[in-house]
C-alpha cells in the first residue's frame, strides 16, 4: 500500500486494509470538492455574483392560492400557494425563513429553476442543519439557483406572519465540508463497493489470493467439503 | 431518560441469543431466533391474559441468559465462540437504527397505522391488553395477529407512556435480525460478497416499496405495517433452513428443526396470511429433505421418512399457532376465524377455491371475474408493473432466476446445484399458488372498489419476493462460499459470483438514490416532517385533560372520510372514543338482506337522541360541525350550538333525563364553557 511497514493488524486483515485505503481516497475526494465549492462561493461573493441580503414581503410576488390580509398577515387559500421572488435572475445560493404559522405548516419546499422553464421536484432546497422553531435554513446547490419560489405550507386556512427572509449569509467555511444526507450515504457505501469491487478483481487476478485465507488455516476456515455455512468464520 | 428501555430491550435481546448461540446454535441465527422466541413466549401469555406478567417473565428469562453465560465464559473461562459477520451486523445495524430513530423521532402516518397496527401496539402498553380484548371505545372484532405489536411491546415494556418511534425501532430491529440469518454462508474471508449482500438486504424493503420517484417521505423503516416485515420473516425461515447444512452434508438432526419451527410460528404470528408463507416454507424444506442426496442417505427412499418427519413437525407447528390463535379468537371474539370470510360476498374460507375454480373453468365469466385475473396477469407480466423498482413481477422473478441459475453454474457440489434447482421449481409453484391466493382474495373477499383498482396490490404480493430473492442470494452466497472453500479451487468461479453480487447491489443501490432522494429516507428526514403529527399530539392532550378518563366522547365530523375519527381514537387511548355513528358522520350504514353492504343513511336528531342516551357517551366533541349538522341537530343543543359556532367551546355535556322504560328518555347537550380544545 506504499507504507514502509505495516501494522501487524492490517498485515493480517488485507481486506479491512484495503477499504480503509478505499474511505481514505474517498474523504480526500470529499474534502477537495469540498474546497473548491468554498472556493466558488467566496469568489461569487468578491465578484458581486452573490450578494447577501434580507428581504421583505415587497420583494415576492404571491400566487393565487395565498393573499394578504388587512393586518398584514399572509392566509392561504389553497394547496398550493407560492412567493415567488419578483427578481427572477437573482442567484440564490441559501435561504432562511423566518415565518411565523398558526399551525405547524404541512409541507414547507423552496424550489429554483431556469428562468422561463417550469420548476420540477428535482430542483428542491432541502432543510439544511437545525430547524430552530420557525427559522429554516434552506441550501441550494453550489453556484446557487434563480427563480427562487418559496411555498410555504401545503394546506388552504393557514395564517403566516413574514417574518424576515434573507438570502445568501455569508456561510462560515466548515459548512461547506458537511455532508447532507445523501452525501453521508455515499461517503459511507461507495467505498465500501469500491473496495468490494478491487478485492474481488485482485482475486480473480492473482488467482491465489492474497486477500483470501489458506484452505488449511485453522483461523476461521470451515472444513474441507463443508461451505462455512454456520457463518462462525 | 425513559428512552433508554429501547436499549435495554436490545440488550435482553442480544443476551438471549448469545445464549442460544452457547447452546450451540448458529450465530447468524441466534437473532432471529431470539426475537422470535420472545414474540411467541409473549404471544402466549398474552392470550392468557397475562401480558404484562408474561412480558416481565420474558425480560427475566434474558437476564438468565445473561447470568449463565457470565458463569460460562467468565466463570467458567470456556472458550468465546466466534460470532461471525452476520451477528455483528446485528448489533451494528440495530444500533444504528434504534439511535438513528431515537434522534428523528418519527411518527405514524399512514392509514392502517391508525385503523389496526397502531392501536393495536398502543393497548398493550397503555391497557397491557391484546387488541382483541382492550377497550377502545367501539366495537373492533380485530381477529389479526399480534406478533409486531406484542414484538414492539417487548421494546417499550419499562416505564409509562407510548412511544411511536419506539414501534419502528422494534419493527427495524427485527428485520435487521432477518437480514443476519441471510448473511450466513459468509465468513470473514467472504466479505467482499458479504458487504453487497447486506447492502442488498438493507435496500430490498426500497426496491419493492416504491417503484415510482418519490414525492414524499418514504416510509421504509418508518412504518408499523406488517407486509414488510413477514417477508424478511420468510427470508429468514427459508434462510435458516438451507444454511443449516450445506447440501449433501452430514445426516440432519432433528433438533435442526428448532429454529425452522419457530421461524414457522413466527411467520403465522406475523399477519394471517403468514401462515400460506409458512406452508411453502414447510413444503420447500420437505422437498429439499427428500430431493438433494446425502452420503448417509444416497436413495430417495431413504431420505423419505426424514422429510415426511420434518414436513409433519413443519405443518404441527403451523397448525398449532394457526390451531391455537383461532381458539382464542374463537372465546374472546366469538369469531370462527375458517367460516366468517368477513367478506363481500360472505363465502365461507374453504368453499372460496372451490368457487373460483368453477368460475374458471366457466364458459361465462362474470366481467369482474375477467378486470380482475386481467388484471393480476397484467401487473405480473408487464416489465413496467407495480412489482418493484427492478419493473414488474416478471422482471423480479428474471432476477430470481438468474441467481439461481448462476448458483447452480457456479458450484462444483452436485448436491448444492440440485438443491437451487429443486427450490428453483417449488418456489415457483408456491409462488403461483401466492398469486392465486391474492387473486382469490379479491375476487371473493375485498371490497368491489378495492379490487378492481387491485388495491394494494404490491403489498399483498411483495413479502413472497423478498424471501424469494433472499433465499436465492443466499443459494449464491453458498455457492460461492464453498466454491473458496474447497481445497482447489477454480480461479474465476467465486469471484464471478462475487462480482454478480456487488453488481446487483450497486445497481439496486444506484435505482434507489435516483428515485428516492436521501432527505425522503429514514437516514435525512428531518423532524419537522413530523411536526403536523407533533401538534395533533399536543392538542389531543389538551382535549383529553378536559375529560374524564372513565367517559366516553361521541365525536362529531361533518367533512370526514375516517381517518379523522380513526386518528383521535387511537390518540386519545386510553380515554375511549364511540363509533359515533358512521365515526362521527352520522351516516348508518344499511346492509341488504343479502348481508352485503348497501347504502348509508343520514340519521335524525331522534335517533342520534336515542343513540346517545343508550351508548353511556359524557361528552361530545364537535371537530368540526357545519350549518347542516346545525339544521337537523340543534334542536339537542340547550343553546342551538351558540356557543360552539362562537368559537368557545367544542365540547358539549350530555345530560340524561328520565328513562327507556317510560319511554320518556331525554337526552340533551349543554356547552361546556371555556373547553376550547380545538387549535
Amino acid at each position: 500500500m506504499g507504507k514502509p511497514r505495516l501494522p501487524k493488524l492490517l498485515a493480517k486483515h488485507p481486506g479491512a486494509a484495503l477499504v480503509l485505503a478505499c474511505y481514505a481516497v474517498a474523504l480526500l475526494l470529499h474534502l477537495a470538492v469540498c474546497t473548491v465549492a468554498l472556493a466558488q462561493n467566496r469568489a461569487a461573493y468578491a465578484s458581486g455574483e452573490l450578494t447577501p441580503a434580507t428581504l421583505t414581503l415587497s420583494d415576492f410576488e404571491l400566487n393565487d392560492e395565498i393573499y394578504q390580509r388587512e393586518d398584514g398577515m399572509l392566509v392561504t387559500s389553497g394547496a398550493d400557494p407560492q412567493l415567488l421572488l419578483v427578481d427572477r435572475e437573482r442567484r440564490v445560493e441559501s435561504l432562511t425563513l423566518h415565518l411565523g404559522y398558526s399551525r405547524a405548516p404541512r409541507i414547507r419546499q423552496v424550489f429554483w429553476a431556469v428562468p422561463g422553464q417550469d420548476y420540477d421536484l428535482r430542483k428542491t432546497a432541502y432543510p439544511f442543519g437545525r430547524a430552530e422553531g420557525e427559522v429554516v435554513t434552506f441550501l441550494l446547490p453550489p453556484g446557487g439557483g434563480q427563480s427562487l419560489r418559496i411555498d410555504p405550507d401545503s394546506e388552504a386556512g393557514t395564517v403566516i406572519e413574514f417574518v424576515s427572509v434573507t438570502i445568501n449569509e455569508r456561510r462560515p467555511f466548515w459548512q461547506f465540508y458537511q455532508p447532507d444526507a445523501g452525501q453521508a450515504l455515499g461517503l459511507l457505501l461507495v467505498p465500501l463497493l469500491v473496495g468490494c469491487g478491487v478485492s474481488l478483481v485482485l482475486e480473480a487476478a492473482l488467482g491465489r489470493v492474497f486477500l483470501r485465507r489458506k484452505p488449511n488455516n485453522p483461523d476461521g476456515a470451515p472444513p474441507p467439503g463443508g461451505e462455512g455455512a454456520a457463518g462462525d468464520g | 431518560m425513559a428512552d433508554a428501555r429501547v436499549l435495554l430491550a436490545f440488550a435482553a435481546l442480544i443476551a438471549l441469543a448469545l445464549f442460544y448461540i452457547e447452546r450451540g446454535l448458529p450465530a447468524a441465527f441466534a437473532p432471529f431466533c431470539a426475537a422470535g422466541s420472545v414474540m411467541a413466549a409473549a404471544t402466549v401469555f398474552a392470550c392468557f391474559g397475562l401480558a404484562v406478567a408474561g412480558m416481565w417473565a420474558v425480560y427475566l428469562a434474558c437476564l438468565a441468559a445473561a447470568g449463565w453465560l457470565v458463569f460460562r465464559w467468565g466463570v467458567q473461562k470456556r472458550a468465546l465462540p466466534k460470532l461471525g459477520f452476520a451477528f455483528w451486523f446485528f448489533v451494528a445495524v440495530g444500533l444504528f437504527f434504534i439511535l438513528l430513530l431515537w434522534a428523528k423521532r418519527p411518527m405514524f402516518t399512514e392509514w392502517d397505522e391508525f385503523s389496526l397496527w397502531g392501536p393495536a401496539a398502543k393497548l398493550l402498553k397503555v391497557f397491557g391488553q391484546l387488541h382483541t380484548v382492550a377497550p377502545i371505545g367501539w366495537n373492533w372484532p380485530q381477529p389479526s395477529v399480534p406478533g409486531m405489536p406484542v414484538f414492539a411491546y417487548f421494546f417499550q415494556f419499562f416505564g409509562t407512556g407510548f412511544s411511536e418511534w419506539q414501534v419502528y425501532a422494534a419493527y427495524d430491529v427485527f428485520l435487521v435480525a432477518a437480514m443476519a440469518a441471510v448473511l450466513a454462508p459468509f465468513g470473514r474471508k467472504g466479505w467482499n460478497i458479504a458487504a453487497p449482500t447486506a447492502l442488498i438486504c438493507l435496500l430490498t424493503p426500497y426496491v419493492f416499496r416504491h417503484y415510482r420517484p418519490s414525492t414524499a417521505v418514504s416510509p421504509v423503516y418508518l412504518d408499523s405495517y406488517v407486509d414488510i416485515p413477514l417477508g424478511f420473516a420468510f427470508a429468514a425461515a427459508l434462510a435458516i433452513w438451507f444454511a443449516s447444512r450445506p447440501a449433501g452434508g452430514a445426516k440432519p438432526r432433528l433438533s435442526e428443526m428448532l429454529p425452522f419451527g419457530l421461524a414457522l410460528a413466527v411467520l403465522c404470528l406475523i399477519k394471517d396470511i403468514g401462515t400460506e408463507l409458512a406452508l411453502v416454507a414447510a413444503v420447500l424444506a420437505f422437498t429439499d429433505t427428500l430431493f438433494v442426496k446425502r452420503a448417509d442417505a444416497p436413495r430417495l427412499k431413504n431420505r423419505a421418512g426424514g422429510a415426511f418427519a420434518r414436513l409433519g413437525i413443519g405443518l404441527g407447528v403451523i397448525v398449532a399457532t394457526f390451531g391455537g390463535w383461532s381458539a382464542y379468537t374463537g372465546v374472546v371474539l366469538e369469531v370462527d376465524r375458517s367460516v366468517d370470510a368477513g367478506g363481500r360476498l360472505n363465502i365461507p374460507l374453504q368453499e372460496i377455491p372451490a368457487h373460483f375454480l368453477s368460475e374458471l373453468f366457466s364458459s361465462e365469466k362474470s366481467e369482474f371475474f375477467t378486470t380482475v385475473t386481467g388484471g393480476m396477469a397484467r401487473e405480473f407480466f408487464s416489465v413496467r408493473g407495480r412489482g418493484s423498482m427492478l419493473g414488474g413481477g416478471i422482471a423480479v422473478v428474471a432476477v430470481i432466476f438468474g441467481l439461481l441459475a448462476l448458483a447452480a453454474f457456479l458450484t462444483k457440489d452436485r448436491q448444492h446445484r440440485r438443491r437451487c434447482l429443486c427450490f428453483g421449481l417449488f418456489s415457483t409453484l408456491g409462488f403461483v399458488a401466492w398469486q392465486l391466493l391474492i387473486t382469490m382474495s379479491y375476487l371473493y373477499l375485498f371490497k368491489i372498489e378495492q379490487s378492481l383498482g387491485l388495491e394494494s396490490y404490491d403489498r399483498y404480493i411483495y413479502p413472497y419476493y423478498i424471501g424469494w430473492l433472499l433465499a436465492a442470494l443466499l443459494l449464491l452466497g453458498q455457492a460461492v462460499a464453498g466454491e473458496e472453500a474447497r481445497e482447489t479451487p477454480v480461479w474465476w468461479r467465486a469471484p464471478l459470483g462475487k462480482a454478480v453480487a456487488l453488481g446487483l447491489a450497486a445497481a439496486v443501490a444506484l435505482r434507489v438514490a435516483l428515485l428516492i432522494p436521501a432527505q425522503y429516507t429514514v437516514f435525512g428526514v428531518d423532524k419537522s416532517a413530523y411536526n403536523q403529527r407533533r401538534a395533533y399530539a399536543q392538542d389531543v392532550e389538551a382535549l383529553t385533560g378536559l375529560l374524564d378518563p372513565a367517559g366516553r366522547t361521541f365525536y362529531v365530523n361533518s367533512a370526514d372520510n375516517g381517518l379523522g375519527w380513526l386518528t383521535l381514537c387511537y390518540q386519545m387511548l386510553p380515554y375511549q372514543l364511540d363509533y359515533s355513528v358512521g365515526g362521527g358522520t352520522l351516516e348508518r350504514q344499511l346492509k341488504n338482506e343479502d348481508g352485503t353492504l348497501g347504502d348509508k343513511r343520514q340519521v335524525n336528531a331522534a335517533e342520534l337522541e336515542a343513540y346517545l342516551f343508550e351508548s353511556g357517551c359524557d361528552v361530545v366533541y364537535l371537530e368540526q360541525a357545519d350549518g347542516d349538522f346545525r339544521e337537523q341537530y340543534g334542536a339537542l343543543f340547550t343553546d342551538g350550538m351558540a356557543a360552539y359556532f362562537d368559537g368557545e367551546t367544542d365540547l358539549y355535556r350530555v345530560v340524561r333525563t328520565g328513562s327507556t322504560e317510560d319511554g320518556d328518555a331525554v337526552c340533551y347537550l349543554e356547552p361546556m364553557v371555556g373547553a376550547r380544545a380545538h387549535y
